[in-house]
């Protein structure tokens, strides 16, 4: 794109930002030293396998912004999203608005494009784990571009979970989580489950691997 | 001597039609005028008319256009101009025509009357006609220090009402403002589109009410009586202030297609309940948030796709039985104070719970196997055993175990009286 002329690219359908936008940090040191966080209006993508880190990583996020005093949404159409968990990673529930799409994924798409159009979010999270394979796979890729026209010129995060990537070309920021240990405390049989710890990987923009830990409350 | 514009000055207009619609009628007539209006009697109003001046021109200018006001709605009155409201009043209720009474010959004008048009009560009147004092004249001739020491304080502030000596300011009516519009239809509506059409009638009527009297609104009632006999009655709460007639309009919609009237409707009320305006100092630094009329519209077209308990703020409940909370409709407005916080693990439920087959040997399980989920079990926390509600209908009883598989999966299993079930994974 960079070789083309200026008059050329727009007739071609590319689109070049010009705009920088901030960032909002995730409140996880080690994310944040990396990438200084998820980047406003874009779209942000994290997948990984099941028990990778990755609702711990969405409420450490959703932590971070209600602090500050933003609203923040959790689409979830697998209705799997936990209050009391996020309550303890410090979500404050009275400015986060939890749509339950009962396991309708057409649904839960429509919710998320009328959030975004309806602004003033800090973080939108679509939490696409737990979604049929199946169902994702038939999703057509324009919804992404819609999606990422709709926040590109707002100030918020919108955040796709997922087991596979789903957003692709249309994130800005794409990791993997996985999982590294489960430390169990204590001697057999009085063992207790005292942490986890996980570990995300950029590959857009390409980064060193991040680790976090994830304490038992 | 002629009115000073320097004083205050106040207009009293009395009415002779005995109708109690003419008395709404003169109300509504003073308010043209004026907005500080006092019912000084049944059939008479008194307003401010100082602030005039600069609109209408002198008192004559004033009152010959009250007259012909009143004249156009069938009001048949008289009119007094004075410095003050009480002779005002006084004047307005006795002398006929249009009288126009200058600061210092309130006596003059008004001496002939007799001493009953005075605004006294039976027993003070008694005394005075005992004394022989029967015009407003002879009344103010009597010395005030008699007056004291024979009638009091009434006699005292009787004797300045009588000479025009009392400045008091007006007592405003508070104006009775109805909220409620009513449509009766000739032809009986079935379709959404006729029917929101009326609505966005009396919504624009009523919002422009709300809006004149600097009010909003946080519930709209709609009430429609159907062909069937039966009333439709729907109650839109909002978790805010607003007089946006368009907004209320969309709520209406979206309700009204999720909850339709079941028969075709004759006669619709739509009502509002008045509240102060919503008042809001943004700061500066303080992070953008959905403007609230957008964001119950979008929530409003969320739920009617979802479902009316799909979406909200969620509320964490006051018991030890896991995965408890509720859902608030509306964010609430008292937020709760910061916490320390750290990196927590979260859960990811699995809701229903996964019926799960569950190996055990010598009490702890060793092989899990749930739909989408196998695996040997290499470490196991528990069991947390926790009972509840056993006083109520619902109580419960459950044993969880905190459990890892050999591909490093976390997920919280519980043991249901003789079920197991993956209620959980951690993530």
């Amino acid at each position: 794109m960079a070789t083309l002329p200026n008059h050329i690219a727009p007739l071609l359908g590319w689109r070049r930002v010009t705009h920088q936008l901030d960032s909002l940090p995730t409140g996880i040191s080690s994310f944040d030293q990396l990438l200084g966080g998820c980047p406003r209006g874009r779209l942000t993508e994290i997948t990984g396998p099941a028990s990778s880190g990755r609702a711990s990583f969405l409420h450490q996020l959703l932590a971070a912004a209600t602090r500050r005093g933003e609203f923040c949404a959790v689409v979830d159409p697998s209705e799997a999203f936990d209050p009391q968990t996020a309550a303890q990673a410090g979500v404050n529930l009275d400015t986060l608005l939890w749509v339950r799409a009962g396991h309708q994924l057409d649904h839960a798409i429509r919710a998320a494009n009328l959030l975004l159009h309806s602004g003033g979010f800090g973080v939108i999270a679509l939490d696409l784990c737990g979604v049929n394979p199946e169902h994702l796979r038939r999703l057509p890729t324009s919804y992404w571009f819609r999606f990422q026209r709709a926040v590109e010129k707002t100030s918020t995060v919108l955040l796709v979970l997922a087991e596979e990537p789903q957003a692709k070309s249309t994130a800005a920021l794409q990791a993997t989580t996985f999982r590294q240990e489960a430390v169990f405390t204590g001697l057999f049989p009085y063992q207790l489950l005292a942490r986890a710890r996980y570990r995300v990987s950029p590959h857009k923009p390409e980064r060193a691997t991040a680790e976090y830990v994830a304490q038992l409350a | 001597m002629s009115l000073s514009w320097h004083d205050p000055v106040y207009a009293a207009i009395h009415i002779a039609n005995p109708e109690p619609a003419a008395a709404a009628a003169l109300f509504a007539l003073a308010q043209q005028f004026s907005p500080l209006v006092e019912m000084a009697g049944p059939r008479t109003v008194v307003l401010a008319i100082g602030a005039l001046r600069r609109l209408m021109g002198s008192p004559a200018q004033i009152t010959s256009e009250m007259a012909r006001r009143a004249q156009e709605r069938h009001l048949q009155g008289r009119i007094a101009v004075a410095a003050n409201p009480d002779t005002a009043v006084i004047a307005a209720q006795h002398l006929a025509g249009i009288n126009l009474i200058p600061h210092g010959r309130e006596v003059e004008q008004l001496g002939h009357l007799p001493v009953t048009a005075l605004p006294a009560d039976p027993n003070t009147l008694a005394v005075l006609d005992r004394w022989g004092v029967r015009t407003v004249e002879e009344f103010c001739a009597l010395p005030r220090t008699g007056i004291a020491e024979r009638l009091g304080p009434n006699g005292l502030r009787l004797l300045a009402i009588a000479r025009g000596e009392v400045h008091r300011p007006i007592k405003p009516q508070a104006e009775t403002v109805n909220y409620e519009e009513r449509f009766a239809l000739d032809h009986p509506v079935d379709l959404l589109e006729p029917l929101l059409f009326l609505i966005a009638r009396l919504l624009n009527d009523l919002c422009d009410r709300l809006r004149q009297h600097s009010r909003a609104t946080t519930e709209l009632r709609v009430l429609l009586a159907l062909v069937d006999g039966s009333t439709h009655t729907r109650v839109l709460a909002l978790p805010f202030a607003t007089h946006d007639s368009h907004a209320l309009l969309k709520l209406v919609q979206l309700d009204c297609e999720a909850h339709p009237p079941r028969a075709a409707i004759r006669h619709l009320t739509v009502a509002v309940l008045p509240v102060e305006p919503r008042v809001i100092q943004h700061h500066l630094y303080t992070p953008p948030s959905p403007v609230p009329e957008r964001l119950e519209l979008t929530l409003a077209k969320i739920r009617a796709m979802v479902g009316e308990d799909k979406a909200g703020f969620p509320e964490l409940l006051d018991t030890h039985r896991p995965d408890a909370w509720r859902i608030r409709s509306s964010a609430p407005l008292v937020h709760e104070p910061d916490r320390e916080f750290g990196l927590r693990l979260a859960l990811r439920y699995f809701r229903p719970p996964l019926p799960a087959k569950v190996e055990v040997e010598r009490g702890r399980p060793v092989r899990l196997t749930a739909r989408g989920i196998a695996g040997r079990i290499v470490q196991a926390a528990g069991p947390w055993r926790t009972s509840g509600d056993w006083w109520t209908a619902i109580a419960w009883s459950r044993e969880d175990w905190d459990v890892a598989l050999t591909d490093g999966a976390l997920y919280r299993i519980a043991l249901n009286e003789v079920h197991w079930a993956v209620d959980a994974s951690y993530d």
